[in-house]
C-alpha cells in the first residue's frame, strides 16, 4: 500500500481515477478468491484499503486508538459478510458503509457508558479526543495541520469532505455511504470548505480569512 | 457577475462539480477583480489541501490482528454449521420415530390396541376410534407411514454424523 502513495502518504485527485480502477479489479480478484475458499486473499484486500479505512475511522471516530479497533471491526466484519456483497458494485463504498454503521454503533455504546460516568462521577468531564496526536500516524507537518482541521469540523462535514476529496469518490456515494440525500451531501460540503477557508489561512493573517467569507 | 454573486458562487459547488461555462464566468470576473481573485485562489487552495489530504497510517499489526480474527471466524463457521447439524438430526430422528410408532400402533388389530385405550378413557376415546379405525386398515397409510418414519431416523443419523 505504502508504494501506491508518495513520500507524504497523498494523492492529488487527478491520479486517483486510474489508481481506483486497478484497486477495484485486485479487489474483485480477491473478493473472487476469498469465496472459493481462499482465506488468505482477504489479507490482499486489507492491504489495498487498510489506509483508506483508517483515515476514514479517524474521520468517524476522531480518537486514534479507538479508530485503530474500528479499522479492524471493519475488516472482521467484511470477511463475515462477504458473501454479501454484491460484486458488480465498487468494493470501498461497501467497506465505507460497514465503518459507518459500525461507527454508530460505537457512538450508541460510547453515549450510554459516558452518561453512566456522568452520573458515576457527578457531572465530571473526561478528556477531549481532540487532542490526541495524530502525528505517529500522519508523516508529513502539512497533512497534519489539514487533520487537525478536518477533525476540527462537524461530524457530517468531517465524514463527508474526507470520503469526497480524498477518498475520491462521487457525491451520490457519498450519499449512499452516509444514508443522506446528495443535497445533503452538498450542503456539507459547502459548508465544510467555507470553515476551512478560514482555519486554513496563515495564523498571522486570520482577519483576512474573515473578510474573504 | 457582480463581487457579490462571486462570494456566492465561489464555494457553492467542488471544483470537481463545476461547469467549464461556470469556471469560464468566475475566472472572467476574477480577471478583472483582485480581491475575487484572491477569493477564488483561497477556494482552490482549500480544494486542493483537501483532495491532497495524507492518508494515516495504519497501525502495524492491522493485517495480522485481522487475518487473526478472519481465520478464528472461519473455524467458528463449521462449529455453527455443526450445531445446526446436530439440531436437524435429532429433529428428523424423533418425527421419524414417532411415525414409525405411529405406523406400528395402526398395523397392530384396531381392537388391541383402540379398546385398549377405550377401556381406561371411555368418552374421548369413542370420538377416537371413530377416526381412528377406517385408517387402521389402510395399508397404503401404514406402509407410508413406515418408510417416511424409516428415511427421516437415516436421515437423522446421517445429520448427526456429517455433522460431527
Amino acid at each position: 500500500m505504502t508504494s501506491q502513495h508518495d513520500e507524504s502518504g497523498r494523492r492529488d485527485a487527478h491520479d486517483r481515477a486510474p489508481f481506483d480502477c486497478v484497486r477495484d479489479r485486485q479487489a474483485r480478484l480477491a473478493v473472487t478468491a476469498v469465496r472459493g475458499g481462499d482465506t488468505e486473499a482477504f489479507g490482499q484486500l486489507v492491504e489495498l484499503y487498510q489506509s483508506d479505512i483508517m483515515s476514514l475511522s479517524i474521520a468517524l471516530l476522531r480518537n486514534v486508538t479507538a479508530a485503530e479497533e474500528l479499522a479492524q471491526d471493519v475488516f472482521v466484519r467484511a470477511f463475515r459478510y462477504l458473501h454479501t456483497f454484491d460484486d458488480r458494485k465498487r468494493f470501498y463504498p461497501w467497506l465505507a458503509t460497514i465503518a459507518y454503521r459500525l461507527a454508530q454503533t460505537r457512538w450508541r455504546e460510547r453515549a450510554a457508558l459516558a452518561s453512566r460516568a456522568n452520573e458515576m462521577s457527578d457531572g465530571m468531564a473526561g478528556p477531549s479526543t481532540q487532542d490526541e496526536p495524530l502525528a505517529a500516524l500522519i508523516r508529513d507537518e502539512q497533512s497534519q495541520r489539514l487533520w487537525k482541521a478536518v477533525r476540527a469540523l462537524p461530524f457530517g462535514q468531517r465524514v463527508a469532505a474526507v470520503l469526497y476529496y480524498q477518498q475520491g469518490m462521487d457525491i451520490g456515494q457519498v450519499a449512499g455511504v452516509l444514508g443522506v440525500s446528495v443535497g445533503t451531501v452538498k450542503t456539507c460540503l459547502f459548508r465544510a470548505r467555507r470553515s476551512l477557508h478560514t482555519m486554513l489561512q496563515p495564523p498571522e493573517n486570520p482577519a483576512a480569512a474573515r473578510e474573504e467569507r | 457577475m457582480n463581487c457579490q454573486e462571486f462570494a456566492k458562487f465561489v464555494y457553492a459547488e467542488p471544483l470537481r462539480e463545476r461547469s467549464s461555462a461556470a469556471m469560464q464566468r468566475l475566472n472572467d470576473h476574477a480577471a478583472r477583480c483582485p480581491s475575487c481573485a484572491r477569493r477564488l485562489a483561497a477556494a482552490s487552495h482549500v480544494e486542493q489541501s483537501l483532495a491532497g489530504l495524507g492518508h494515516v497510517r495504519p497501525p502495524t499489526n492491522m493485517l495480522h490482528n485481522v487475518m487473526t480474527q478472519a481465520n478464528a471466524a472461519k473455524s467458528a463457521a463449521p462449529a455453527a454449521g455443526k450445531r445446526f447439524g446436530d439440531a436437524v438430526g435429532w429433529a428428523a430422528g424423533l418425527v421419524g420415530m414417532m411415525s414409525l410408532a405411529g405406523a406400528y400402533l395402526l398395523a397392530t388389530p384396531p381392537t388391541s390396541w383402540l379398546e385398549r385405550l377405550s377401556f381406561r378413557w371411555t368418552r374421548p376415546i369413542g370420538s377416537v376410534n371413530e377416526i381412528l379405525g377406517p385408517l387402521a386398515s389402510d395399508v397404503t397409510l401404514v406402509a407410508l407411514l413406515a418408510t417416511v418414519g424409516a428415511l427421516l431416523v437415516i436421515a437423522g443419523f446421517a445429520a448427526r454424523s456429517r455433522g460431527a
